[in-house]
């Protein structure tokens, strides 16, 4: 599975789920992560066509978009959206 | 046009800019240089930096003029990360400007830790919440002074005395204070000012740096207006802005005067509207008059104000889930309000007719909703 996550570093709200990122990350070492930043990754984040609100996380399988996860969200709900995705 | 967005940005006041085009076209000399001219240069800056000085409160040599705010918030983060690698924490909230965010998430990327000091349902800083959230590695301490949303004057004083009794750094953003309120900076280590707030130009801010604090330089490049930042001094943009603090000192009463009418007179127009909420903060300043209109995009409103020739705010361009302002969220704890939130900036010049026909457009956009 890979997490594909768009954000922002001015924006806090990706700031503030930076710890449950990391935590993540350190719990599902399984898990393939990719990160673009909203405005020095255009070209990247361009064809995901996300809205207004970041962070945006793009849940794939197989290349194949599976579930999108926007805004932010604590630790263990984040795990659970990923984990059911 | 009418402007309401003072928050944002001030003009220029056309005294500050007589003294910026006097001194940068009568008193050019680079302030480095040894000959009589770059004397005169240098003597016309340390009377600037003298009056920046003594409107803080602060030692001459802890002003660091900068290019801008966003520069002084940068420095303060990454130069103190510089000067103290082992320290590996810091402490913001949700409230900062998204060059201090900006900073703190570029640590954060480095391999940071950083937490967010929660508000109280007052919207105000849980001054006791930074006893448990202060580490042994902590690195600095940094919060808004003022909530640019809201306007809510925060208890950065308390704060910055938290902070000394643990001995990790203080910094705080006085952008939206400065000409606004008054402060104490007496336990503050760092500050970071803007001119272009306070009617000066754009261009030049300051990072304030008491003189026990260590800090690496951003711009390396020899000894200029200070140690601490390389580039040729402006000398205009100094001048400018000491005049734009000078005046600012000596019209507060004044200044504060109309601006405070200026609030009530909105206020009590506002609450004419029965589809307006005013999101009321703790110890707002009067610049600032924040209110919902529930159902209503703010985006969308906004246009159609400036398409009536009026011009204001919305909430920052950041936010998170649902868009909702954590400002209004905070103090209202309404979703709805959150999410439909606008800020008046106020100021001296704002004019009664004005704000009569703010309050008139906006009795036309909410009897067309």
């Amino acid at each position: 599975m890979t997490i594909i996550v768009i954000s922002a570093v001015w924006c806090h709200a990706c700031l503030s789920m930076r710890k449950t990122i990391n935590a993540i990350k350190t719990k599902h070492p399984e898990w393939t992560w990719i990160e673009y930043d909203l405005d020095l990754d255009e070209d990247q984040v361009a064809p995901f066509k996300i809205g207004k609100i970041i962070p945006v996380f793009i849940v794939q399988k197989n290349n194949t978009e599976v579930k999108r996860i926007v805004g932010e969200h604590s630790l263990s709900a984040l795990e659970s959206e990923l984990l059911n995705a | 046009m009418i402007y309401l967005d003072y928050s944002a940005t001030t003009p220029l006041d056309p005294r500050v800019a007589a003294k910026w085009m006097d001194v940068e076209t009568r008193v050019y000399a680079n302030a480095n240089s040894a000959h009589a001219l770059g004397l005169a240069s240098k003597a016309i800056n340390d009377a600037s930096l003298a009056v920046m000085a003594g409107f803080f409160g602060v030692p001459v040599e802890s002003i660091i003029p900068t290019a801008s705010a966003v520069e002084a918030n940068n420095f303060a983060l990454k130069g103190l990360a510089l000067k103290y690698p082992k320290k590996r924490h810091v402490i913001v909230s949700a409230l900062e400007h998204a060059s201090l965010i900006g900073a703190a998430g570029y640590l954060a990327h480095q391999g940071y830790d950083v937490d967010t000091l929660p508000l109280t349902p007052q919207g105000l800083y849980d001054v006791e919440a930074l006893d448990t959230l202060i580490r042994p590695d902590t690195l600095v301490v940094s919060l808004t002074a003022v909530d640019s949303e809201t306007g809510s004057r925060q208890p950065i004083e308390s704060c910055a005395e938290r902070c000394r009794l643990h001995h990790v750094f203080f910094h705080t953003d006085l952008t939206q204070l400065v000409g606004k309120g008054s402060f104490d900076l007496s336990h503050v280590d760092l500050a970071t000012v803007s001119a272009h707030k306070v009617y000066g130009p754009k261009g030049i801010g300051l990072l304030i740096k008491k003189p026990h604090v260590g800090i690496v330089p951003l711009l390396h490049g020899g000894h200029s207006v200070t140690p601490w930042r390389a580039s040729t001094p402006p000398n205009g943009l100094l001048a400018a802005f000491a005049e734009a603090l000078r005046l600012a000192h000596d019209e507060a009463d004044q200044r504060l005067a109309i601006v405070q009418a200026r609030h009530d007179q909105v206020i009590a127009g506002l609450r004419q509207q029965s589809r307006v909420t005013i999101n009321q903060a703790s110890q707002a300043l009067p610049h600032f008059v924040n209110f919902s209109i529930v159902g209503t995009r703010p985006e969308e409103g906004l246009r159609y104000f400036s398409d009536h020739g009026i011009c204001f705010s919305s909430k920052s361009a950041c936010s998170g889930q649902d868009e909702k302002s954590v400002s209004v969220y905070a103090i209202t704890g309404d979703e709805a309000l959150a999410i439909s939130s606008y800020r008046l900036g106020l100021s001296h010049l704002t004019t009664v007719t004005e704000i009569e026909t703010f309050l008139s457009v906006l009795a036309d956009y909410v009897g067309t909703l």
